[in-house]
């Protein structure tokens, strides 16, 4: 390895750093459209969800650092967080930088949630499928595993998942409509059974 | 601690280890694939080495042999040699023989940066035996500087015959006799029939 280990850390953490996000953003979606019931808890998906988010920013950090500590392919802090700012590739660069950009707004929009409306949380939050597809560009454009087979069997795999759940989150129904499905029974029920008060005083 | 707790945090354990683990198998996986890339590459350049430069072959111009009359071979481009028929040595030649010149110059096609080479050959000698023709000389040699897909030039024409006659006394040579064709195989000998005995 020698000289060369935090070139081919970065390319590692990189790669980890992909499968995070995309992990985190699988759990979100699948959270949100209950795709699996009662079958799966909740509360854990939850979890899942902002550990695996908090790993991606640790991960992308180890990528970011260890592209700077490198020497194969120098990078300034500026390279790193400055779009079309490096020599090297500013392209494909400029896709990670903005990756990195949203996952950060992204993490900190969800650390001060309760701080803020929902519907701008919200609007941010819906990002992260941009974060998702910047990422992989990112990925096969400037990783020099890009141009492998089994690179693009990944991105062609990923790619499907979140699609797929995208389209089942817009499909399902929201969840205030679900919950207006499901009070609107119980209360004709209720209704139906305990008598109203002008019921009982005419009687 | 609760049992979903629980659960919780050794669902993020494993996720932390399994990112780290991820992360330094595809190190060292990225080294050694990395590593046998460099490696391959170093022994391919290895085993080529440097290509020796090929000689550069000019194939010569092609040297055709005419044979002589007289059956010595003659190759083109040299100069016209005299002909048999010369006058014989027992004749006496008083005029001088002048035969004429030899054929024009060679029509032989020549590059395009190159005319071909002019024939220059003359006839050197007409025979004082009006039957025999001087053979006029053969046309130079093609130039070297011609590509190698030069044709062969022609040869000169033959020379001509002695305009004037000869004073001298001369005995006409021989003929020039060919050789006559060699007999026709003698027929097989007839086959003896059996019969009778030769009689005693």
């Amino acid at each position: 390895m020698g000289s060369h280990f935090w070139w081919y850390l970065s390319r590692a953490s990189g790669t980890v750093a992909f499968g995070v996000i995309t992990s985190s953003v699988a759990f979100g979606l699948v959270l949100s459209t209950r795709l699996f019931g009662r079958s799966v808890a909740p509360a854990w998906l939850m979890e899942m969800h902002k550990f695996l988010g908090i790993l991606g920013i640790i991960a992308t950090g180890i990528h970011m650092g260890s592209l700077m500590a490198d020497n194969y392919a120098p990078f300034s802090l500026a390279d790193l967080l400055i779009p079309f700012a490096t020599h090297w590739k500013p392209g494909a660069v400029a896709w990670g930088v903005l990756a990195f950009w949203l996952l950060t707004t992204i993490q900190i929009s969800s650390w001060c949630m309760k701080r803020m409306p929902r519907a701008v949380w919200h609007a941010i939050h819906m990002t992260s499928f941009v974060l998702f597809a910047s990422a992989m560009v990112h990925g096969l454009l400037a990783g020099t595993e890009g141009k492998l087979q089994v690179a693009k069997i990944v991105a062609i795999a990923t790619t499907m998942t979140v699609l797929f759940l995208g389209v089942v989150r817009v499909l399902a129904p929201r969840r205030a409509q679900r919950k207006q499905t499901r009070v609107a029974p119980a209360a004709a029920t209720r209704q139906a059974a305990t008598p109203t008060r002008e019921a009982a005083r005419s009687r | 601690m609760t049992k979903r707790k629980r659960t919780a945090t050794a669902s993020k354990v494993l996720a932390s280890s399994s990112a780290i683990a991820a992360t330094v198998v595809t190190t060292g996986a990225l080294a050694t694939r990395d590593q046998a890339l460099a490696n391959a590459k170093a022994e391919r350049s290895t085993v080529v080495g440097v290509l020796a430069p090929q000689p550069i072959v000019v194939p010569a111009a092609p040297r055709i042999v005419y044979v002589h009359r007289s059956g010595l071979p003659q190759s083109n481009g040299r100069a016209g040699t005299r002909a048999p028929g010369d006058a014989p040595n027992n004749g006496t030649a008083v005029g001088p023989a002048t035969g004429q010149p030899g054929g024009g110059p060679a029509a032989g096609k020549g590059a395009l940066t190159q005319p071909p080479a002019a024939g220059s050959g003359t006839g050197s000698g007409g025979a004082t035996n009006p039957t025999n023709l001087g053979r006029g000389g053969n046309s130079a040699s093609p130039s070297r500087t011609t590509p190698t897909t030069h044709p062969p030039t022609t040869n000169g024409g033959s020379g001509g015959a002695s305009s004037t006659p000869t004073t001298g006394i001369h005995v006409a040579p021989p003929p020039i006799t060919r050789p006559a064709p060699p007999p026709p195989p003698p027929p097989p000998p007839p086959t003896t029939s059996s019969g009778g005995s030769a009689p005693k």
